[in-house]
């Protein structure tokens, strides 16, 4: 059976190893898998409680500067819990809303895209007017509404951020399912008795998974901004669990005084970000060759 | 006998849609064309583009409706006949071996998608099946799980063929199979579908552009020009004397490989009766 | 009369990930004024690639090397930018297949025919449009002046054919090269279009090198023909002597395996062999059968009657016909 397999093999290998050549993809990647690993990891690598307060140590300086302690590597903030713990747990609160609003997002996004590419005609019309009238709301000015009527919490910014943030899964899987959908191997299915959502499911959604994971990556790249911001806002995660845009907030009214209280969030916000959309950019550069014949 | 194919004055128009308030244009396709296939039988149906015989092929698999008229497949309605049903009598082999076979799943898998839509086999039934078929239609065992990136033109054509017939149907439609390949691509192709056809006992609908294929695998024809079927007959008869004007100008511009012989003279003058003719 | 293309040992090499790609292995060719010369084979074998390496056309990754490759005389193994872009036009034109995609959607009718002719120099602007408007007229596209005034998708397949080729002469070439013109037209179409073709070229004395896969296009058009395959040209000649005695087991394998009403059908077992590494020999033997150990040594080209060359090591009249 050795002969017949290894040309199955030999495809996965190929492509995994075109992958590993790819810089962006290779950066984002890592760096997004080293993100996973300290959020799981979180409770051992974290060397304080992020909850836990020292006035008398408040506002330390990081370990590298004047001022700074060893066992409060990035410092302090102003109710004196460690910097660095915080950090480390920040990490779980951007990862979870990025996975978790990708994951929604793109069920919703999908699901519409594939029904309004497939079926067309007055089923696609009402598909694009859903999209239309999303596309005309301002998305996170939305967010901040219902999340200052309904009040903040993880939960919640989850939610509305995945019932809003669909729109770009929805329009690229409309599109290429459109594009698919005339294909005489899908002509096939049909004329074989398989129905609508099977085809679609077995025969076009193989076709379109390079362009959903490509969206993916982006839209969590977007989520984790979000979160950012909200928090920032005051309108998301609420005090004190670490966020990092909550953190950036609190820090904001030392920030002359001490700035590292802004910039440590900030740079590990742009950090994840950046490497999430490398990730979801190598993806895309990736899955190009297989377009062609 | 019943006839296996008995299409009885089909007509279809294509709807354009010309602006929110005005009634769409129709585009006529194909107009009250009536055509049998009896079993054991090669049918073709030759036209140039813009005829409607793919139209009526795909009427035929019912891919597209017949605004009027009636397809009877063995004897019953083909809107009656249930998804597996019609599955087990009718299947097709399309003209673009690139795009009637999904890229993204194995030759393996692609063979078998028709017997698991039908279900009710068991997985390593149907698997067992494919490889036969994988086989008979001369295809390296080595490929089985190999992906359609991975073959030639020629090839893909011999896996749409194995899952044409994975049903065991009656009928195959075939939509122009040989001319996206090479010549001699063309020929291998021509020969298994012959062979397949003694072996499989089955029954061919075959639409092609090319005159020379079809006298030489059909044993009756059918010309169509601008949706209509303008002549029917026997092959033989069919070449040694054509009747319609339109049938003589496509017989007269094909082109045999002898030399010495000038450009035939293709006569445009029957298009002045026919609706809207204009300069190709 | 002098050739005005003159080649010989042509090879086109193209590196890429799976490896060099030896797609011209060394073929020779030359074209008369006046006369048509095709080049009939199937796909992969370097036909198309032919034509792009006599315009200067090629990849940029592509390698190309020839004993002789001349214009008029001239090495065109040395043109520059500028000597290609002064052949393309009055010197050399080209017809290809796909006329959508050859025609500018976005320019009318009129726009892209004027270009070149402007470009060149050869008048203004309004006697580039009456030339425009003669070669229309004469090639069937009317009314003229709703013509020039039309964009590509306004028309048909065969009007755009029609379209490219009056824009192929609108700098009066010398050499026309068509690849595979009619194969995306019906019959009919054809038909026309070769008609017109010839008469063009009777008219404006202007060779033309048609490329094609269809033997039956070349039966009728030709004056020459070369056989390719696998990179090679494999029998060259008079279109007479080669579709009618033929010398190479390709060539003859490819008229057997035409369908016709008698004949059985014979096809050609196996496939094209991929031209990678080390190539050596004739391609042709794995799936000819005449083939034997000898055909894996590097096969002479063999004359047989005038003009009338072929690559193989059998003797002319042992090929069946």
């Amino acid at each position: 059976m050795t002969g017949l397999d290894t040309t199955v093999t030999a495809n996965r290998f190929l492509r995994i190893r075109r992958g590993l050549r790819h810089a962006g993809f290779v950066l984002g990647a890592a760096v997004l898998l080293l993100t996973i690993a300290v959020a799981l990891l979180a409770p051992v690598l974290a060397p304080h409680d992020p909850l836990a307060q020292n006035l008398s140590i408040r506002l330390l300086p990081p370990a590298w500067m004047e001022g700074g302690r060893p066992d409060h590597l990035l410092g302090t903030d102003h109710l004196g819990r460690d910097y660095l713990s915080r950090l480390i747990y920040g990490s779980r609160i951007s990862l979870i809303v990025g996975f978790s609003t990708m994951l929604i997002s793109g069920v919703i996004g999908a699901t519409l895209g594939f029904i309004g590419g497939y079926f067309g005609g007055r089923v696609d019309s009402f598909v694009t007017y859903i999209i239309n009238c999303r596309l005309s709301m301002p998305g996170l000015l939305v967010a901040l509404a219902v999340i200052s009527l309904v009040g903040g919490s993880l939960f919640t910014m989850i939610m509305v951020l995945g019932l809003l943030f669909w729109d770009r899964y929805a329009v690229v899987v409309r599109t290429a399912t459109q594009q698919i959908r005339n294909a005489d191997f899908v002509s096939a299915a049909r004329v074989a008795g398989a129905s609508a959502p099977w085809i679609i499911w077995n025969e076009i959604r193989p076709n379109v998974l390079h362009h959903i994971l490509v969206i993916a990556t982006l839209e969590m790249a977007m989520a984790i901004l979000s979160e950012a911001s909200l928090s920032f806002l005051g309108l998301g995660i609420p005090a004190p669990t670490p966020s990092w845009g909550l953190m950036i907030a609190e820090g904001r009214q030392h920030l002359f005084a001490k700035p590292f209280l802004v910039w440590i969030p900030g740079i590990a916000i742009f950090v994840l970000v950046l490497a999430t959309n490398l990730l979801g950019d190598g993806l895309r550069d990736l899955s190009q060759p297989e377009g062609r014949r | 006998m019943t006839r296996l194919l008995d299409i009885q004055n089909v007509s279809l128009a294509f709807r354009q849609r010309t602006g929110l308030f005005s009634p769409p244009n129709l585009i006529p396709a194909v107009r009250s064309a009536s055509l049998h296939v009896d079993a054991g039988e090669v049918v073709a149906v030759v036209g140039e583009s813009g005829s409607g015989k793919s139209t009526l092929a795909k009427m035929v698999l019912r891919l597209l409706t017949p605004d009027t008229g009636t397809i009877a497949i063995d004897g019953k309605p083909a809107q009656s006949l249930g998804p597996r049903e019609f599955a087990r009598l009718v299947q097709p082999v399309f003209q673009d071996p690139y795009s009637s076979i999904n890229p993204k799943r194995t030759l393996a898998e692609i063979i078998q998608t028709p017997l698991k839509i039908a279900g009710g086999v068991s997985a390593r039934e149907c698997e067992e099946r494919a490889r036969d078929l994988f086989e008979r239609v001369g295809l390296p065992m080595r490929l089985f799980h190999s992906y359609p990136n991975q073959i030639s033109g020629g090839q893909r054509q011999r896996v749409a063929i194995a899952r044409a017939l994975i049903l065991r149907p009656k009928l195959l439609v075939c939509d122009e199979p040989t001319s996206a390949l090479d010549v001699s691509v063309q020929a291998q192709i021509l020969e298994l579908f012959n062979e397949l056809k003694q072996d499989f006992g089955l029954t061919y609908l075959f639409i092609s552009h090319n005159l020379a294929v079809v006298e030489r695998v059909a044993d009756r024809i059918a010309v169509m020009y601008r949706g209509e079927i303008v002549e029917q007959g026997e092959t033989d008869a069919f070449f040694a004397t054509p009747t319609h004007p339109y049938s003589k100008m496509l017989l007269s511009s094909v082109l045999p490989p002898i030399p010495g012989r000038p450009l035939p003279t293709v006569s445009r003058d029957f298009e002045l009766n026919t609706p809207r003719g204009s300069q190709p | 009369m002098t050739a005005l293309l003159d080649i010989a040992g042509l090879k086109v090499d193209i590196p890429g990930r799976a490896g060099t790609l030896h797609a011209i292995r060394g073929i020779d060719l030359s074209i008369k004024a006046g006369e048509c010369f095709t080049i009939v084979g199937e796909s992969g074998c370097g036909k198309s690639l032919t034509a792009m390496s006599v315009l200067g056309l090629l990849p940029r990754t592509a390698i190309l090397s020839a004993e002789r490759m001349s214009w008029k005389g001239q090495d065109m193994r040395r043109f520059s930018r500028r000597q290609w872009a002064n052949l393309h036009g009055p010197e050399i034109a080209a017809i290809f297949q796909e006329p959508m995609t050859a025609l500018n959607p976005v320019l009318t009718v009129g726009d892209q025919m004027i270009e070149s002719f402007v470009h060149h120099r050869l008048g203004n602007r309004k006697a580039a449009l009456a030339r425009a408007g003669e070669l229309l007229e004469r090639v069937g596209v009317v009314p003229v002046e709703r013509r020039l005034a039309q964009y590509p998708h306004e028309m048909s397949g065969g009007l755009r054919q029609r379209v490219m080729i009056a824009m192929a002469l609108m700098c009066q070439p010398k050499l026309m090269i068509a690849d595979e013109p009619t194969t995306a037209l019906d019959v009919t179409t054809q038909v026309e279009i070769l008609k017109l073709l010839k008469e063009l070229q009777a008219e404006m004395g202007m060779a033309l090198l048609l490329i094609t896969h269809d033997l039956g296009v070349v039966a009728h058009m030709a004056d020459r023909v070369a056989v390719m395959y696998a990179g090679e040209i494999v029998e060259t000649g008079s279109v007479t002597s080669v579709l009618t005695r033929s010398a190479h087991p390709y060539t003859s394998a490819l008229l057997d395996c035409l369908p016709t009403r008698d004949q059985p059908l014979t096809p050609i077992p196996g496939v094209v062999p991929a031209l990678f590494g080390e190539l050596e020999g004739c391609m042709f033997r794995n799936r000819c059968r005449f083939a034997t150990e000898a055909c894996a040594d590097p096969v002479p080209a063999r004359s047989v009657g005038e003009g009338h060359v072929y690559r193989c090591l059998l003797e002319a009249n042992e090929v069946a016909v």
